[in-house]
This record gives structure tokens, sequence and C-alpha cells, in this order.
């Protein structure tokens, strides 16, 4: 028997996720939708040995589309309005604010669809007093109606029922929504195009403007008038609210979380608490991660018989691997937070207290949380701006987010600063620290006063305008939080991880291929130093093999451009190679000065001896090392970052000038630093 | 003859006085907590307002007004929004 195609359709914020997990469980797959970036989600389910397909829609607030999502929704509602593709609609409502929802739903079923109603909360709503007659209101729609709590699993066996029923009869469909003077005008369009639906047509007419000589701004107005009047009648027949009960905690509690001072002073201790977790928490299984990729390596190339197809495993793809899953428990703490905020509510909380200083640099309140994952990751970062409605704001954010210092920076920093400042303290405070705090200060300043240049560059095409529900606080769900997390590891493994893994293998055959110096590097090392042992020689064969390979070659290309900035061709591999992720600088370093070990502490004292060919003193002093950090704390050598920007901005216009205002930056103030410096 | 002016009497200068100003904004409200919708002016997101039930009738009760000239934070029937000042002063109250 075919299988019963249900799309589940709400307002954000009732509780769709929730109720989709309830059904479906884990028969679920999520694609994406062909052109765009928003997720699909599907899943099925079997009851009463009928089996039902349900397609997680977005939430949407309107059939007037203002953000990616919602303008997905309305396409694939307008689309499917009269076709049989989709059998039914499973509407979710939030029992606690249902007018809002009623609205939606009207528009919705004047689309000709049949339509299941779950009121979601129903619990929540008898604890504040609100008695609502579902049957009343399943006469008024001509539509089942089924009171539900997705959070506690009750009525779902109900609901499921109610989706396998016949639709009710239904009523003449009235237009509630347009005057009755203008009935003609749009029965009139809606004959001549052929169009089976007058809702269908009346939002041709309003939203593309097909009619001159309609004024679709005023059909807009009024329809949202006439339909609330309508929707308001509904519901004063069948909601009845009784105040006394009603006790309302979120006021109470937002009187303290939105205080003018206290507010922040929370907000910026939420912060702590993350930057804190995300920092030391996941330490410990990186640590894991890190020993567990060399050990697999090195006991790879023990099990395979040696070759170059051996090496390109061992030495290309599980540490290309290894740099991808060392991120993970960062990416895993950092959701975790992040579904812990949504989840509760206070997500909204941070948008509304943020919103007007975000303001001022071109940004909305809701860039704060994607610029607060860059201080992990730029690539989830940059998927996360998709909330933000209006196109600037979102462009804004995805252009400076990569400025702040993202972890991968972070081993770098480590050894430029442990060259750059002694190991001392300072009235009881870390040097090295202070100095890596100001990094970060720096990121966040840098990415302030770009945001500030872009807002005056990008024309506003698009007005801004910010209206957000302030949803009721909740204890969040496990299993949401759960789902939460694995979609974003699994999306930043995906996304960033194929781009890593690729760069990496392909550094790693330019670095061990080269001319026929290359392939001598063993016989001309050992005549060089004869008195060595083999143990001695071996890293010194691979330091010349490195010089002579392909990418020593380019290293060497792009000598010229770094001098100035206080760099030889070796610093030069390292930047290359550093476009596969910026960390990778640590590894290509300890090879290029043939170090044994990848140990930071006796990398900082190879390179601390370590003499510049080209000037005579010593490579890494003072003025390389400030340019060397600034360079690295401005210049976007991360390919999967591009590779982001340009899959969300699907411009490679914003992708080049992301690219090269962030190369710039870099070079032009290493240059100015360097220069003064030394 | 003189009467002490009452606190009461200064909340009703207040009103008069608000009676007077031929339009109240809800951007404009400082101090006073609740107010009815009387108009939604033009501009290119009253449809936006309209769709969160913020139409002419309404009643509106102000629950917080952020920092920095932010957002005010509105309580509606019983859903909560918060929209910035610049969507405010399109809401005209009675």
């Amino acid at each position: 028997m075919k299988a019963l195609k249900v799309a589940l359709i709400g307002n954000p914020n009732v509780g769709k996720t929730t109720l989709f997990n309830r059904l479906c469980g884990v028969n679920q797959k999520t694609g994406n939708y062909p052109g765009v970036t928003v997720d699909k989600k599907q899943g099925s389910f079997i009851h009463l040995s009928h089996s039902i397909d349900l397609i997680d829609l977005p939430g949407f607030d309107s059939m007037y589309p203002k953000s990616l999502d919602e303008e997905l929704v309305v396409k694939f509602l307008k689309e499917n309005s009269g076709q049989t593709e989709v059998n039914k609609l499973l509407f979710i409502a939030d029992g606690t604010n249902i007018k809002k929802n009623l609205y939606l739903l009207s528009q919705v079923k004047d689309l000709g669809y049949d339509i299941v109603l779950a009121i979601n909360m129903m619990d929540v709503a008898k604890r504040k007093g609100i008695v609502i007659d579902t049957e009343s209101i399943a006469e008024e729609f001509g539509i089942h109606v089924v009171s539900i709590s997705a959070r506690k699993g009750e009525g779902i066996d109900e609901l499921k029922s109610a989706i396998l029923l016949d639709s009710p009869t239904r009523k003449v469909d009235e237009l509630v929504y347009l005057r009755p003077e203008n009935h003609e005008v749009l029965e009139r369009y809606r004959e001549e195009r052929g169009i089976e639906n007058s809702y269908k047509a009346f939002l041709e007419i309003t939203q593309e403007n097909k009619m001159t000589e309609v004024n679709s701004k005023k059909w807009k107005t009024e329809e949202a008038i006439l339909r609330y009047q309508y929707v308001r009648k509904i519901i004063d027949r069948s909601i009845k609210v009784d105040k006394s009960l009603a006790s309302d905690l979120t006021t109470q509690v937002d009187r303290i979380l939105l205080h003018k001072v206290f507010g922040y002073v929370i907000f910026l201790f939420v912060l702590l608490v993350i930057f804190q977790s995300v920092f030391s928490l996941a330490t410990y299984p990186m640590d894991l991660i890190d020993n567990f990729f060399s050990w697999f390596s090195s006991s790879m190339s023990d099990q395979l018989p040696p070759g170059s197809f051996t090496n390109l495993i061992t030495e290309g793809l599980i540490p290309g691997i290894g740099g991808v899953v060392i991120f993970v428990p960062q990416i895993v703490i950092l959701f975790f937070f992040f579904a812990l905020l949504d989840e509760s509510g206070y997500m909204n909380r941070i948008i509304y207290l943020m919103d007007s200083l975000m303001q001022k640099v071109g940004m909305s309140g809701k860039s704060v949380v994607p610029l607060i994952s860059s201080f992990a990751c730029a690539v989830p970062a940059i998927m996360a701006t998709r909330t933000i409605e209006n196109k600037r704001e979102r462009l804004i954010t995805i252009l400076v987010a990569p400025l702040l210092t993202c972890s991968a920076r972070l081993p770098v920093y480590t050894i430029l600063i442990g060259l750059l400042v002694p190991n001392e303290f300072f009235y009881g405070i870390s040097m090295q620290a202070l100095v890596l705090l100001g990094m970060y200060l720096l990121g966040v300043v840098t990415s302030a006063i770009a945001a500030l240049i872009f807002k005056h560059l990008i024309k506003n095409k698009y007005k801004s305008f910010f209206i957000t529900e302030m949803p009721r606080y909740l204890i969040p769900n496990v299993k949401n939080v759960l789902f939460t997390i694995w979609e974003n590891t699994k999306s930043f493994v995906w996304n960033a991880g194929k781009i890593i893994v690729a760069a990496s293998i392909i550094l790693y055959v330019l670095a061990t291929n080269g001319g026929q110096k290359f392939d001598a590097a063993e016989n001309y090392v050992t005549s060089q130093y004869k008195t060595l042992s083999e143990e001695e020689l071996r890293p010194l064969v691979s330091a010349y093999q490195l010089e002579n390979s392909y990418l020593g070659g380019l290293g060497k290309t792009i000598e010229p451009a770094i001098i100035p900035l206080g760099y030889d061709w070796k610093v030069g591999i390292a930047l290359i190679s550093s476009i596969a992720a910026r960390e990778v600088f640590v590894g290509t370093m300890s090879i290029i000065y043939n170090i044994n070990s990848e140990e930071e502490m006796t990398i900082m004292q190879r390179l601390d001896s370590e003499i510049n060919a080209n000037t005579g003193k010593r490579t890494f002093n003072f003025a390389t090392c400030i340019s060397l950090l600034l360079f690295y704390a401005f210049s976007l050598q991360c390919m999967s970052t591009i590779a982001v920007t340009y899959k969300e901005t699907k411009s490679i216009k914003w992708t080049s000038v992301q690219f090269l205002y962030m190369t710039v930056l870099a070079y032009v103030v290493s240059l100015i630093a360097y220069q003064l410096l030394s | 003859m003189i009467k002490i002016i009452g606190i009461k009497d200064l909340f009703l200068f207040i009103f008069v006085l608000n009676k007077n100003f031929p339009e109240l904004r809800l951007s404009d409200c400082i101090h006073k907590k609740a107010g009815v919708v009387k108009e939604i002016e033009e501009s290119d997101f009253d449809n936006k307002l309209l769709e969160y039930g913020i139409v002419p009738g309404a009643v509106i009760t102000i629950l917080n007004r952020a920092a920095f000239n932010g957002p005010i934070y509105i309580a509606l029937d019983s859903q909560r929004i918060a929209i910035r000042k610049k969507e405010a002063t399109h809401i005209i109250l009675k």
C-alpha cells in the first residue's frame, strides 16, 4: 500500500521538532533542498498498519516570507496546493499562544489543504488557566483537532489516528480575507489564469503584484485585519482564559535576565562558562584523539607493506582525518550549550540584549550566536547565520566571523607567543596568557571595525526589521539537545572535513614529490654528513627533501613577497601548507626544521636558535614573531571557511571579497609591524 | 483656596497632556505600561506587525526596554514579542 504523505508545519517555537521526534523516532533522515541551504528532514512511522511519510518543514510565521526558511515553506505550500503529492498537513499549534497559530492555520487552510491540527502544550495551557474547546475549533475550521503534549508524549496515538481519518466535509470556503467589494476582481483574475484556488490567486496578486489596478499593499493590510477579526471570533467562542489561575514565571524571570545591568552581567557569565568549557573541558578528549591518530598512523605503517601508497595513507590521509576529528569535542560542547540556550528560551533573550550594540556595527542581535561559535570554528559560525533574516546583516556577519580567534589558531599562537614572551608571571598573571588574551581582543576589535566599514560600504537594499518572539522559559528536552549536537557535528565534519582531508592529501603529495634533487636527497645528505649515524641523518634527509619538494619550490617562489614581512622560504612553506587548516603550521614547522617530535616545547627551542639565511639574524626574532602573529590573526588561511562562505552566500563575489580583504589586511599589517619593529 | 496638588492630579494632568498629543507612539512610551493600538502606520514591515497580532484594538503591555536604546519587549494577548524602537515608532496607541 502506498504511504500517506504528510507535511508537518507550524510557527517557530511551538514544539515542532519535539513532535517530529516523537512521531518518527529514529526513522528519520536529513537532506538538503535543492539549491538552498535549508535542511530537509524526513521521517516515517507506521500506525494501525498504515505507513505514513512525514516531511518536517521549517517553522514559519506568515505567507509573506521574510527569510530563506520561510520562503521555502511558502513555496512548498503554494506548489502543492491542489496537487495530490502531499495528502495532508499536520499543523502544530501552541496551546498557550494559539491566536497567532490559528491566524496562520486559516491562511494555510485557504490554500485548500486537508489539515489535522495538533494543539501542543495543553498541559502548560491548563496550568495557565487556558481552556480550549477543541470540538468547537474543529467545527469552525472543518478540520480534525487533537490536543497533545509532545514533551510528555500525551495524545500522540490519538494524533496518529486522526491523520488516518478522512477529513470532515468541508464548508463552503468564504473569502474571509478580502473585502466583499473586491471579491469580483479576485475571482475574475482566478478564472482568467485558470487557478483552482482563490487564495493562491490572492497570494499571486499580493506577492507578485500581478494586477496593476489592484493596490496589493492595501489588500495585504486588509487581509491581516480581516483575518484577525475572523480568528478572534472563533477564539472568543472556543477559548476561555481563567486569569486567576495564571501565574507567569517567565515574566518574573525576564525581569532579572533582561535587567539593564544584571542582564548583561548574567550574559557575560554565561559566555564565560561556555568558553571555559570549550577550551578546558575539551582538551582531554582532544589529547586522546591526538594520541589515537598518531598511534593509528604508526600502527598502520607497521601493518601495511611499505611503499608510497602506504605513506599516502599513514602520512597524508590519517593525519588529515585526525585534523578534522580533533575539533569534534569543541564543536560538541559548543552545540551542547547552544542547544541548551535555544531550548530553554534564553537564546532569544541574548538576541534582545545585544541587538542595539550589534546594530551599531551593521549586524543584528541574531549575529551574536554565530559570532560566539566563531571562537571555536568559523565553519559552524557561518552556517549558523541562516537565522538572520536581513541579507546585509547576515552578509556582514559572515564576512567578519573568521576574524575572531578560532581554535585552529591556538597552536600557532602558543608557539609564537612562547618565542615572544618569557614564561614569567606579572602580579601572579602569566605574561603569555595576557598576550593570548590580547590576541583574542584584537580579533574582537578588528571584527567590529571591519563590520563598521562593511556597514558603510554595503548598500542596504533590504529594510532591516526585527520582530522576534520571546518564548516561554522551558526545561530543555534531552532528546532535542542530543539531536542538535548530532546534526551540527555531522554537518561540520562533512563540510569542513572533506576539504581539510583533500587539502592535506594534496599538500602531502606536493611535499613528498620533487625533482632530481628530491630523489637524490639521501645520497646527498649522507655524503655531506659522513660522520653522522643513520638515526641523526633521518631528520636532515626529510628537511632536505621538503626543501627540494614541489611544496618547497612554492615556498621559495613566494619568498620575495614575504621577505618584507620578515619571513624566509621555510616560513613560506608553513604559510602555504596552513591553507588546509591553520594548525598544520605546527606540523610543517617541525618537519622543515628537522625536529623529530611535535612537542611544542621542542619546536620552540629549535625555532629559537634558527638563523635566517637572508639576514643572518635570528629567524624568529621579536619583529618576525609579531609579524607572524598578526598575519595569522588576520589572514583567511582556511579552505573550509572559504568553501562554506561560498556555500552560504552562493556568491563568488563575496567569497573573494572576504578572502581578499583579510589577506590584504594581514599582509599590510604584518608588513607595517615588521618594518617598524625590525 | 489653593488645593495642594496630589498625585492623582498629577496623573490627571499627564492624562490630559497625553490626550492633547495627537499621536502617542509605542516608541515614545517611557512611563506608560500599557496601551491600546489605534493605528499601524504604513511601512515596509507593517504586514509583519499585523501578522504578529499588532492590529488596531490590540492591548499592548510593555514589559521591558533593552539598554543602549535597544528593542522594546511587549506582551500582547498571551505572547511576548521584542521589536526594535524603529518599528515601534510606527505603532500608534490610543
